[in-house]
């Protein structure tokens, strides 16, 4: 069991990490938990749907950010961009998509606006066609409406 | 001049995209809101289902919001107007020139059809758009990032030279409006009504000839009344609320005898005093809209150098990291407050000055803000 001011995260394949409660509460979901029910604020957590490695992740971003938070001096709005630009740029697709959606579940409001900001400078200088096939989406407009469509705004392409 | 709207070498292409071919509708939303315009309007039509999401009301709202908030400032520009007719808009890279680079300008791509000798002025922007008259004659809305613009009615004004015109939004009735303060009459326009009316009410001096400042709902701006009696001039300024149509005042800083201007600076209203003994303005900062208490002396921004002419000080634009960008008669100045230095800017010489945000609002639509499929542009003719 977690100690005073620690909290015990499982992730959904079992494993488990003992945080700090202020790490953990970066996560808006696991707050509400916690502030909800006191039981878990004593035993363990689990984290539906996330993964340990996907888990780790999450507590290594929360961890540098609520350390900055507590203290400015230390980590600098200057470190954190560093920290930030590092870490989305390490991970892979896969992992992007899963840290993706495990934020957004646990409303990690921070990592989420970063992660969601990668995103879309991958795809800002897309075709039209090549967004249709990274998010797998089906054309549904005929042909003359598509040419409509991008006759109002032809230089945009 | 989107260098960054060309194709990327990221790695979307080189890995398996399978991961983001089942990312939740809200995350695509969440994505989608953090594109240039100029992305967006490209993936209108990807699918219905984008060009509904992207046309959406709520989606422009929150793609303006995250735009305006983001710290680096990327989507934010300056935009430049000369006063002279060889000078057609010019805008520069507000990042740039916080950044103390040298400032690259370049000519606006301004759909309005004027002749080469067309005289431009800037009478305000608010959420990416810009209020300009051209030639003394017409007035237009104006948005950029998507190169479309409603030119309004005649305001019925004999030369808007002569006017004061305020450019603000609404947002008890979701309207923009265009106040025009001439020697005899006040007029608004209203986006949702298209049309100009009369407005009562007005008791005060001229207005002096400065942008106004839109701050909180209202507009702002200086007049100064003459005291009979002691042959003097009482500085007052007066504002204009947008929502119920009716004139107030907001507390002075102080009534030195100097020259003075209205702006927003970090979102609040500042105001300036220009110090000719001291060769410098103070920046005064209104920390709590309307309390007259919370007038607070932020800075003094010295110039390293006298400036001929007339001396007009204006606010443009202060970031979150302490630097504070200032017009000097018709220099660009960047005061960089942890520093302590200033720079002028050489490469633009302007008369008119504002802020302007990337948003997709199309502003022709006449209230109608949801782009329909197969809707023809009037306007791009």
């Amino acid at each position: 069991m977690a100690s005073k001011g620690n909290l015990t995260l499982k992730s959904c394949n079992g494993k488990e990490f003992i945080v700090e409660e202020k790490v953990a509460v970066m996560s808006t979901t696991i707050k509400n938990m916690v502030d909800v029910d006191d039981s878990f604020a004593q035993g363990v957590i689990p984290i539906i749907g996330v993964d340990g490695k996907i888990l780790a992740k999450l507590i290594e971003y929360c961890k540098e950010h609520a350390e900055a938070d507590e203290d400015e001096e230390v980590k600098s709005e200057e470190y954190l961009k560093k920290f930030d630009e590092k870490f989305v740029d390490e991970l892979n697709l896969n992992d992007l998509y899963d840290l993706l959606k495990a934020s957004n579940y646990l409303e990690i409001t921070k990592l989420l606006n970063l992660l969601c900001q990668k995103v879309a400078s991958m795809i800002k200088g897309k075709k039209p066609e090549e967004i249709r096939r990274i998010f797998n989406i089906k054309n549904d407009f005929t042909p003359e409406e598509e040419e409509e469509i991008n006759r109002q705004n032809p230089w945009a392409f | 001049m989107h260098p960054s709207n060309l194709s990327t070498p990221t790695s979307v292409q080189d890995l398996d995209p399978k991961p983001l071919q089942n990312l939740p509708h809200d995350l695509i939303g969440e994505i989608l809101s953090r594109l240039p315009v100029k992305s967006l309007l490209r993936f209108r039509c990807v699918s219905k289902s984008w060009l509904s999401l992207i046309s959406s009301r709520q989606f422009i709202q929150t793609h303006l919001i995250i735009s305006s908030n983001e710290d680096a400032y990327t989507n934010h520009s300056l935009i430049f107007s000369s006063g002279y007719s060889s000078f057609n808009l010019k805008w520069s890279a507000l990042q740039s020139a916080l950044n103390a680079s040298p400032l690259q300008t370049t000519d606006f791509n301004c759909p309005m059809k004027y002749s080469p000798k067309s005289v431009t002025a800037i009478m305000g922007s608010c959420n990416g758009l810009v209020c300009i008259g051209i030639d003394n004659r017409n007035l237009y809305l104006w948005n950029p990032s998507i190169r479309k613009f409603n030119k309004l009615p005649d305001s019925g004004f004999k030369y808007i030279s002569f006017v004061l015109f305020g450019f603000g939004y609404d947002k008890l009735n979701d309207d923009y409006k265009v106040i025009g303060i001439g020697n005899t009459e006040v007029k608004l326009y209203s986006w949702k009504t298209n049309s100009w009316k009369i407005i009562e009410g007005y008791n005060y001096a001229r207005p002096l000839p400065q942008q106004c400042a839109f701050v909180d709902g209202k507009l702002h701006f200086i007049v100064n009344t003459y005291l009979d009696i002691e042959d003097s001039y009482l500085p007052k300024i007066v504002s204009f609320d947008l929502a119920n149509e009716a004139f107030g005042e907001v507390g002075i800083p102080n009534q030195d005898f100097s020259e003075r201007s209205l702006g927003v600076l970090g979102g609040c209203l500042s105001h300036l005093n220009f110090i000719l003994e001291y060769n410098g303005v103070d920046v005064w900062i209104m920390k709590e809209y309307g309390v007259r208490e919370s007038w607070i002396k932020e800075d003094f921004v010295p110039f390293s150098y006298m400036p001929f002419g007339f001396l007009h000080c204006t606010p443009v634009f202060s970031s979150k990291n302490g630097k504070i960008l200032l017009k000097l008669g018709r220099d660009l100045m960047l005061y960089n407050s942890k520093s302590r230095s200033v720079l002028k800017y050489s490469e633009i010489q302007t008369k008119g000055c504002d802020i302007k945000i990337d948003i997709s609002w199309d502003c022709d639509s006449g209230g109608d803000i949801y782009v329909k499929v197969g809707r023809v542009s009037v306007t791009m003719k």
